[in-house]
């Protein structure tokens, strides 16, 4: 079988190493991870920046975190080539793995380093200070999605149905809050887009 | 079984989230305080706060965070794999199925529809952690510094989260009385 060939398994543990570093040198999410990307990617011959970039507008589509839906595609585009199908499906698995261990190991141990310190005062003072960054960053993202959204390349264009699309939902959600779930929203906004666009 | 339970909550979030890791707080909202009350409004804001200080990404840390409170290391593993299994596979069927391409024009339209719902949601989400976490003016202030920072010179978060961390220890620990009285 060429996807358990030498060759193969060399890839699939290149795919784990490199997705590990990247995710241990990456900070403030997936999109801080692109020019990692791309810089390792030529590195090991997986990928030019185009073809990348045509990667990331696939991963900014499909459910889930931009950086763990690049990463499985990348994994699977570098397995393919050693191990055909198989060795795609594989190779998938083990870019995803890599991206997903320093989350893993970093948050276990900041989690058993906050429980010691339950009730420091330096800890409040830090959380006092962080909560409020953490919203603006919250609100900076959802305005990055507005504003591909509602506008086309530099405000030449403005896409008034979406506007009033989400000027709807929030009515929705200010009044039924407790009683709609935000995956029925979802679904139901995204029936109604393949009419209304 | 609770493993199993937090494999499937964090399974629905990631097959829902669509535009990054922030577009998951309105359904962590509701799956984690509102159905199962393993989190309040306050823990999952510094859930957050801690998600995106750490290397990695943002719905990862998240996940892995939860997993482990709630049920140790194997919590952890089981949130984890829950949020990555949706992307891993839909991205692994698309590649082989439909080569490579997801441009039909049906599936962009759907997508437009869903973005315009995910501003709303994250929206409410941010009006909702404003209400419940900035509670007095020093909290307002950072929270102005930090929107003035971000939107108008674009600051790397990272940056953002350091300054937010020395103002909070300046105005709680080190200086509170004189900068205190210098603010009012």
């Amino acid at each position: 079988m060429e996807a358990f060939s030498l060759e193969a398994l060399k890839v699939y543990a290149e795919l784990y190493l490199v997705f590990c570093k990247i995710g241990f040198f990456s900070f403030g999410g997936g999109l801080a991870m692109v020019p990692l990307f791309v810089v390792e990617f030529q590195k090991q011959g997986w990928m030019t920046a185009d073809q990348f970039f045509d990667v990331l507008s696939l991963a900014q589509m499909t459910p889930g975190a931009i950086a763990v839906n690049s990463a499985t595609f990348v994994g699977n585009e570098a397995g393919m080539a050693v191990g055909g199908r198989l060795g795609g499906i594989i190779g998938g698995v083990f870019a995803t793995a890599g991206l997903a261990t320093p989350s893993v190991v970093c948050i276990i141990a900041l989690s058993e380093i906050l429980k010691k310190l339950k009730t420091n005062k330096f800890k409040q003072a830090f959380f006092f200070g962080i909560k409020p960054v953490t919203i603006a960053l919250i609100l900076f993202a959802g305005w990055k999605i507005a504003e591909t959204t509602f506008f086309e390349e530099g405000f030449s264009e403005i896409h008034w149905t979406s506007i009033i699309l989400c000027l709807i939902v929030g009515v929705v959600l200010k009044f039924y809050e407790k009683k709609v779930h935000p995956i029925a929203l979802i679904i139901v906004c995204s029936v109604i887009g393949i009419f209304i666009f | 079984m609770i493993y199993f339970e937090l494999f499937y909550s964090f399974f629905k979030i990631g097959l829902f989230t669509f535009g990054g890791g922030y577009a998951m707080i309105p359904l962590l909202e509701k799956e984690l305080i509102e159905n199962k009350k393993w989190l309040t409004n306050d823990e999952l804001l510094e859930i957050m706060s801690i998600a995106q200080m750490t290397p990695g990404t943002i719905a990862i840390n998240a996940a892995t965070f939860v997993g482990y409170r709630e049920k140790g290391f194997l919590g952890g593993l089981f949130t984890t794999a829950g949020v990555i299994a949706p992307s891993y596979l839909v991205i692994t069927i698309i590649y082989h199925l439909f080569s490579h391409s997801f441009e039909h024009p049906i599936a962009q339209k759907a997508f437009m529809g869903a973005r315009a719902c995910i501003v709303a949601l994250i929206g409410h989400s941010v009006w909702k952690m404003f209400k419940g976490s900035v509670t007095d003016k020093y909290g307002l202030g950072i929270f102005i510094i930090a929107c003035v920072l971000l939107f108008a010179f674009n600051i790397h978060p990272i940056l953002l989260i350091v300054t937010g961390a020395v103002l909070g220890l300046a105005l709680y620990v080190f200086f509170p009385k004189q900068l205190k009285d210098l603010l009012k």
